[in-house]
């Protein structure tokens, strides 16, 4: 019988946070509106920013942009974060009823965020 | 007429440049009243940040803008002025048109070369959307929506007729990325239906390269997703002398900021070296973009004269005029 191949684990660099991308159709208000509901399940994680096609839309002034239905919710952890953090993170913004399409781990490489920063100057 | 434009004068040779537009604009009596704000390197000096709340404020406010080059400091973590103001005013349209100029000689000078580039100005990778997966892997994620597709194509159809231009190509690299340059590509055609007197057809980017360095003259509107159109639009403006005298305008549904492709030359800032050729194309273009044809049309022509006399040009193109010595030959020539 063949021996179960044992799956290599990763070396496991420090979780920042996450990038959930959510198809959406309604507006930012809404959007930040529903997940400050689960702002307290979701920690050491953090709400910090929305983008839509990669412009900041929140916190701060929305720009008058054409927005598209698929926004970035960038959740962060100061201390940082483990795995299991990030599926409850994830769980909690579907339990508000948003359409998660995309997640991105973001991890720290070399000492340096290995994402990018939020556009804004 | 009186109108109010905005007016960022820039860093390195941007201040110099920009005054041989008003020069020339006050003598041509185009009664432009111009809104000075500070952005770039001197901002950054006075406010830590390249350009702030309140000076977008006012590029709102005015909706025409005239801008110089500035610079983006390098690991400074300052962003591209360019792309903070494309993306708060939503210029979703960056236009470049390439031609020929009189007395500016390439290899292609006798090619009657007339192409208007329109590219889509906030998508595709330019969200900057980045992240590392793991040691060995990083990735840009590259975004196109068909609502953005869509509006910048019925931008370059609409150009087109108003132009009296003949044929719009979409230019894309829908045979390996299927998904977004296919939609890209898919919006195109479903544009291009409601435009039976414009003819429409596509081209697979590499090709399109392939054919502007050997038969240019073929081509007349080509539009382009963002980063295909960043590249080709700087090589078709070596076809015709370089970035030194290409004109650019970014545009949106209310604003609209016109600009020199090149950047600031911190190097030869102040010594009276400046070509501002091309700051002043971007300024008669803004001038036609405000219906100011006739006065448009008379800068241009003085332009064109001025660059006609070997001796009349700045250096860069072969002669020996200085900044404000080719501004006069210029306001001469009006």
């Amino acid at each position: 019988m063949k021996k179960k191949a044992k799956v290599k684990k990763p070396s496991g660099p420090k979780i920042l946070g996450v990038d959930i991308f959510v198809w959406y159709s309604g507006t930012v208000a809404e959007i930040v509106k529903n997940l400050s509901k689960i702002s307290t399940k979701v920690k050491p994680l953090k709400l910090s920013a929305l983008t839509n096609r990669g412009t900041k839309v929140w916190p701060g002034e929305t720009p008058g942009i054409q927005m598209t239905d698929v926004y970035t919710c960038r959740f962060l952890a100061t201390k940082g974060a483990a795995s299991k953090d990030i599926i409850k993170v994830i769980s909690s913004v579907e339990s508000c009823g948003f359409n998660w399409v995309h997640v991105e781990k973001l991890f720290e490489m070399n000492g340096k965020p290995g994402f990018s920063s939020i556009q804004e100057d | 007429m009186s109108k109010l434009v905005t007016l960022i004068r820039g860093d390195g040779i941007g201040p110099e440049i920009c005054d041989a537009v008003q020069e020339v604009f006050e003598k041509a009596k185009a009664g432009i009243r111009w809104e000075g704000v500070e952005a770039g390197l001197c901002a950054i000096e006075k406010t830590g940040h390249s350009i702030d709340a309140d000076c977008l404020k006012t590029l709102k406010k005015n909706k025409v803008t005239l801008k110089g080059p500035t610079t983006t400091p390098v690991g400074s973590g300052h962003r591209s002025i360019n792309v903070i103001i494309r993306k708060a005013l939503d210029l979703f349209v960056n236009l470049r048109p390439i031609r020929n100029l009189p007395g500016v000689e390439t290899p292609f000078s006798k090619m009657n070369i007339d192409i208007v580039i329109v590219r889509e100005n906030i998508e595709d990778t330019y969200g900057g959307i980045e992240h590392r997966q793991s040691e060995d892997v990083a990735q840009c994620l590259r975004l196109i929506t068909k609502s953005g597709s869509l509006r910048c194509h019925r931008y370059a159809f609409e150009m087109a007729r108003r132009e009296k231009r003949k044929r719009v190509t979409c230019v894309h690299k829908a045979n390996i990325m299927k998904i977004t340059d296919g939609l890209f590509l898919e919006s195109f055609r479903e544009i291009a239906k409601d435009y039976p007197d414009i003819e429409s057809n596509d081209i697979i980017v590499d090709n399109c390269c392939m054919q502007l360095v050997t038969k240019p003259n073929q081509f007349d509107v080509l539009v382009l997703p963002n980063l295909f159109g960043d590249i080709v639009s700087d090589l078709c403006a070596g076809l015709v002398g370089g970035l030194g005298i290409a004109s650019g305008a970014n545009l949106g549904l209310d604003c609209a900021v016109f600009e020199a492709v090149h950047g600031s030359a911190p190097d030869i800032a102040g010594k009276g070296m400046a070509n501002p050729t091309a700051i002043l194309l971007s300024a008669v273009t803004m001038l036609r973009h405000m219906g100011e044809l006739p006065l448009a049309m008379k800068i241009e022509k003085a332009i064109f004269k001025t660059l006609e006399s070997p001796s009349s040009r700045t250096r860069d193109l072969g002669g020996k005029a200085s900044t404000s010595e080719y501004t006069k030959n210029v306001i001469s020539n009006l």
